[in-house]
């Protein structure tokens, strides 16, 4: 009976929500909705706007300001299909956001379109801050691209900050091949005291040598 | 046996900090991020967490507010490391909770003797 009753309660609030659903609105309306104090509201106001045109201008306008967390997560759902330019700079720039969960849907949403973050990665491995340089090391390590190795032998090579470095330093320990071997010496002799980055080359030394 | 919980993204980190607070006296585990960690954690008594900031699923600012929450490990020390070294971003992470706080790259002497003056031993 329990098992019944409670199906039948799903029932109901699936029809209702179908209902609330099928009444007509505008896209101008489902832009409205996203600001609705319901998160619910919010959340399908996403799912029936994802294919409007300028749906991913809006949707990158309120990723900053919504703090539910499944509405962030239907939100960067929505953004995964047809990504732009202009949408991945947008982006960028919530990798210095303090919420975590902006940051890692940026980074995710990167690692899934290897070649718009392949046209802002020099921009991103000059960035001031080392925190968004080490955010964009972290990007290079896991997205599918062809350069993202010579990515890492650059910024192990050039970048000033240890942390940084470091940082790449990870990620061709999991990546590297024998090109590698080669800049492993001069990253050591730009960081000669550093205990970390010589654990991590000794590290490295030790897989190439006995791959 | 003192069981000290290293929680970081990177496994090179994690390597090399599991080298440095080591002893005999001592056990090691790791978690990849603070939803394992914070799972791992339920199943073995933990007497020092070892805590990066910047991680994926739960960073280490809310995995430290999860554990001063949590009834079996609210007392337990928190160490947090983290390659932000502005005053604001230390004293955030003694508002969640951390009991020290180191930035990065961390002196291995100085590591060390903080992970013995909390736990005593080598």
């Amino acid at each position: 009976m329990g098992l019944k009753k409670k199906s039948n309660a799903s029932d109901d609030t699936v029809i209702q929500q179908e209902e609330k659903r099928s009444a007509e609105r505008t896209p101008e309306q489902l832009v409205a909705d996203l600001a609705s104090p319901d998160s619910s509201v919010r959340r399908w106001a996403v799912r029936d706007l994802r294919d409007e045109e300028n749906a991913h201008k809006v949707f990158l306008e309120r990723l900053p300001t919504e703090n539910d967390p499944t509405v962030i997560e239907a939100l960067f759902s929505a953004l995964e299909h047809n990504m732009t330019d202009v949408d991945a700079s947008q982006l960028i720039g919530m990798l210095k956001s303090e919420q975590v969960q902006l940051r890692n849907g940026a980074i995710e949403l990167m690692q899934q379109n290897p070649d718009l973050f392949a046209h802002n990665v020099h921009k991103l491995m000059q960035d001031d801050d080392p925190d968004t340089r080490i955010f964009c090391v972290d990007i290079i390590g896991a997205v599918a691209h062809p350069d993202a190795l010579n990515w890492l032998h650059h910024i192990a090579l050039n970048d000033d900050n240890e942390n940084v470095v470091g940082t790449a330093l990870d990620k061709l320990a999991e990546v590297s091949d024998s090109s590698t071997y080669d800049i492993l010496q001069t990253v050591e002799s730009r960081f000669p005291d550093h205990a970390y980055i010589s654990f991590v080359i000794s590290l490295i030394r030790n897989q190439l040598g006995s791959a | 046996m003192k069981t000290v919980m290293i929680v970081d993204d990177a496994s090179t980190v994690r390597m090399f900090h599991k080298m440095l607070v080591s002893s005999d006296d001592r056990v090691v585990e790791e978690a990849e991020n603070g939803v394992e960690a914070l799972e791992k954690a339920i199943g073995t008594p933990i007497d020092l967490f070892l805590v990066d900031v910047n991680m994926p699923k739960m960073d280490g600012y809310r995995l430290c507010k999860e554990i001063r929450q949590n009834e079996l490990l609210r007392a337990v020390p928190i160490i947090m490391i983290s390659t932000e070294s502005a005053t604001q971003d230390a004293q955030r992470a003694y508002q969640c909770g951390a009991n020290f706080y180191m930035t990065k790259p961390v002196d291995a002497d100085s590591l060390k003797s903080v992970v013995s003056a909390v736990l005593g031993g080598s």
